[in-house]
């Protein structure tokens, strides 16, 4: 049975968490929000910047807030799949019996951080996309099912393209939003200083929130209201955004190749969710949906020739779409 | 509770919206119908019945509006983002339809009784009806400047109601008989009169077998209170006003102008024919002088004859209070005169047969040269002081004759009528000392007669009499004898036949007035 005090529990503890994380990471308001947001989906998330962001600072401050598995995956050209999700060696037991044992990879993590994913041969990207998707992953024959909460943190570096294996859009669709991180302002850097500038020492994370009350906090999300007329915002924003809608705005009809697919509606529908419950409030609103739009539609709009061409960025394309298409 | 409330609200709108439009496009269309009229691209419209028309859209357009279905979802998500309520309103809705988890639902009813929602604060009335409702309002506005100055008085101005409400109550207005009797239109008696002169015609042979035929007097008897019956219901009724009224009314009468004084109705008859006659002579008058009048002077036109000519003006005003432009109200005059000249016809034919029928009941009696004798030895003939009770019908008859058109009509259509009623040939040796004839009845047409003569000659006698005779200035306090002896004379007049020999005595008594 849900109670209002139960529900103010959890947003309370969420809130909690955000200042904790808060107190390691400078800056990076949104990032923080969106990368909760992902957790109470239970959905995976690719960021995007130039390192030395604090991406991974972000993701292990994450997992020991939260109590929860963390594990590091640094990819490389040379990076197997086994090395991902696990390999069968050969092992003799007491009784010299031989036989093979499964060694689990890092996927079997709670949190998971794909470090420079795009470095990865494709083979070894499709491996963890594919764990990613299914949530389990199987080795000659048998099925392993990864342990809930199961979020993947890939990161990739928009610079030094070379050597690099850009993901597919197909395997982009899958990332639940994408989060661009922005360099810090100056304030924000004298504060970094400040902070870590005398030790090499991170500041020690508290745990405010148990892997229990997290799937709790998932659940309750997954059903919080959201009223007919947000759904169809959601679906009029995402439709507006294929270059053969009726009511795809000139910028969409001009650099788009590719709209965003049916599963940006979902993560528009379930960030707007996740957003209204880390605001404090009962029910999903139209703010909650504008607030996901970005993260959830960036990486799945793909341009055309001429779009990239001209440079026309995707945020541009968007902005036109988000002033364009009014809830109605 | 909320929800019910909005959707009344949302009906009031969606009516409202739809009258807009509806008075928009109605008005719109007025405004291009005035601006013909003007242009003379066709005539006057109808504006009273162009604003109720323009109101019963409004009602309609209304109606459809409200009857409109609504989605409530969107009602609800519209009056969230007018409370900036945060889409509350409709997720609560959608709650309590069964559409995600009904846990929630407490929650929120909670959340929402804190707000003070209000239906009109929740749906306020568009900008585009707004301006659609002042749109309506300029151009109705306009409306009414245009038609003021193309169709002057088609709306009652204060000018219009200051002059019209007090007459309401100053004026008579047509008494409900005499509306009712209007309304009714004139009974078809073609065929119920030749029946009654067949019946007639053979009642008078039986009796010129047997004057003393009781069956063929009882014939006649009955045939005379028929034919009472049809002339009443032809004759219009009489008033219920006072003695004090009409006196007043009469002598009110000398300030207005002559020819409304002209068609004043006879003093010592109240008769049907007399009161037919009258209305239909003064509403030709109004009828006449209404020509080329405009708006404001035929009001001013009525106003002045409202004292002279009470139950006519009545009638007139009442026309003209149905019909509002003056070119109507004279088609509408004029279709009442029409009518009114038929039931006019029809009673001079009833009055015919009856004095017929009158002669016909009277014994056989030897021939006197003295009216008086004649009238003490007819037991049917009234003396003069009777006329007013006893003749009525007779009188009515008299008075209704003077009437030069109606004479005409009733000589065209009766030859054999005039043969007892005084219009036989002038003895020439008598005529020579009488005026010119043509230059008289040039002047009859212009002179008022007094109701009372029959017929053409008799007409002439009696011009002769009012031009020498002295005038007195008591007018009927004090009548001389010669007055007396005329109103005899008179008497004897409105007999049906007059006999041969009294004829010369007639000719001679006007004679001699004339010498003296």
């Amino acid at each position: 049975m849900i109670t209002e005090q139960r529900i103010r529990e959890l947003q309370e503890k969420f809130h909690e968490l955000i200042a904790e994380i808060r107190s390691v990471i400078i800056g990076h308001e949104e990032v923080i929000k969106y990368a909760l947001i992902g957790l109470l989906c239970g959905q995976h998330l690719l960021l995007e910047g130039v390192p030395g962001l604090g991406k991974t600072l972000l993701v292990r401050t994450l997992g020991r807030a939260l109590g929860l598995k963390f594990a590091r995956i640094q990819f490389t050209p040379d990076l197997m799949p086994a090395d991902i999700i696990g390999t069968r060696i050969l092992t003799e037991d007491e009784s010299e019996r031989r036989r093979f044992e499964f060694v689990r990879g890092p996927i079997f993590a709670h949190l998971v951080l794909a470090d420079e994913i795009n470095r990865a041969t494709p083979k070894t990207q499709s491996a963890l996309l594919e764990a990613m998707q299914e949530r389990s992953i199987t080795v000659s024959g048998e099925t392993y099912t990864l342990e809930e909460p199961f979020m993947v943190l890939a990161t990739q570096n928009p610079i030094e393209m070379e050597g690099t294996y850009p993901l597919p859009e197909a395997q982009i669709d899958r990332f639940f939003f994408k989060i661009v991180l922005r360099y810090p302002s100056l304030g924000e850097l004298e504060q970094i200083l400040q902070r870590h500038g005398s030790s090499h020492e991170l500041r020690p994370v508290r745990q405010v929130l148990t892997r229990e009350e997290l799937l709790e906090a998932q659940q309750l999300v997954a059903q919080w209201p959201i009223a007919s007329p947000l759904r169809r915002y959601a679906a009029q924003l995402v439709y507006a955004t294929q270059p053969s809608s009726d009511t795809a705005p000139e910028l969409v009809k001009k650099y788009v190749e590719y709209g965003a697919s049916p599963r940006a509606a979902l993560a528009l529908v379930w960030g707007a969710k996740a957003h209204a419950f880390l605001s404090g409030e009962l029910h999903t609103r139209i703010v909650d949906v504008q607030a996901v739009f970005y993260p959830s539609l960036i990486h799945r709009i793909i341009r055309n020739f001429r779009g990239e061409a001209e440079g026309i960025p995707v945020e541009q394309i968007l902005q036109q779409v988000y002033d364009q298409i009014r809830p109605t | 509770m909320l929800r019910a409330r909005l959707e009344r609200r949302q009906r009031l709108l969606n009516g409202l919206t739809a009258a807009s439009w509806a008075l928009l496009i109605s008005v719109g269309i007025a405004i291009v119908a005035l601006g013909g009229s003007a242009l003379g691209l066709w005539g006057a419209v109808p504006l009273l019945p162009w604003v109720i028309a323009h109101a019963l859209l409004g009602i309609v357009g209304f109606g459809i509006g409200w009857i409109c279905p609504i989605n409530s979802r969107e009602l609800l998500f519209r009056a969230d983002r007018h409370l900036q309520s945060h889409e509350l309103l409709v997720t609560l809705y959608e709650l309590s339809q069964g559409y995600g988890p009904a846990e929630f639902f407490p929650l929120l009813e909670r959340r929402l009784a804190a707000l003070s929602v209000t239906p009109a604060r929740a749906l306020p009335m568009g900008s585009g009806d707004r301006g659609r409702w002042a749109a309506v309002a300029i151009l109705s506005f306009f409306c009414v400047s245009v038609a003021s100055l193309v169709q002057p008085g088609w709306l009652p101005t204060e000018s219009h109601l200051s002059a019209t409400a007090p007459a309401s109550h100053e004026s008579p207005q047509a008494s409900p008989l005499l509306d009712e009797w209007l309304q009714t239109p004139p009974p078809d008696l073609a065929q119920k009169l030749a029946d009654m002169r067949e019946r007639f015609e053979r009642a008078r042979r039986e009796l010129a077998l047997n004057p003393n035929d009781p069956r063929a007097r009882a014939a006649l008897q009955q045939l005379h209170a028929e034919l009472l019956t049809e002339q009443e219901r032809l004759a219009p009724p009489s008033p219920p006003t006072d003695a004090e009224s009409s006196k007043k009314s009469s002598s009110d009468a000398s300030v207005t102008e002559g020819s409304s004084s002209d068609l004043r109705p006879p003093q010592q008859s109240s008769s049907g024919a007399a009161k037919l006659d009258h209305i239909v002579q003064g509403l030709r008058s109004i009828l006449e002088q209404a020509q080329g009048l405009s708006h404001e002077e035929l009001k001013k036109l009525l106003e002045q004859l409202r004292d002279a000519l009470p139950e006519v003006t009545a009638i007139a005003e009442q026309t003209w209070q149905e019909t509002q432009i003056p070119q109507e109200f004279r088609q509408r005059l004029e279709e009442l005169l029409r009518e009114l000249e038929a039931r006019q016809a029809l009673y001079e034919q009833l009055e015919h047969l009856q004095r017929e029928i009158e002669s016909a009941l009277a014994p056989p009696e030897p021939q006197t040269a003295h009216g008086e004798e004649f009238s003490q030895s007819s037991p049917n003939a009234p003396s003069p002081a009777e006329e007013g009770s006893q003749q009525a019908p007779s009188q009515q008859g008299s008075a209704s004759a003077q009437a030069p058109r109606s004479q005409e009509r009733s000589e065209e259509s009766q030859p054999s009528a005039g043969a007892g009623r005084g219009t036989a040939p002038l003895d020439p040796e008598a005529a020579k000392d009488l005026p010119d004839l043509s230059e008289l009845r040039e002047r009859s047409r212009t002179i008022p007669v007094p109701p009372s003569a029959h017929d053409e000659d008799l007409d002439i006698l009696f011009e002769i009499v009012s031009l020498e005779l002295p005038k007195d200035p008591q007018g009927a306090s004090s009548p001389t004898p010669a007055q007396i002896n005329y109103e005899r004379v008179e008497a004897v007049l409105d007999m049906l036949e007059i006999p041969q020999e009294l004829r010369d005595a007639v000719r001679q008594y006007f004679l001699s007035l004339s010498r003296h």
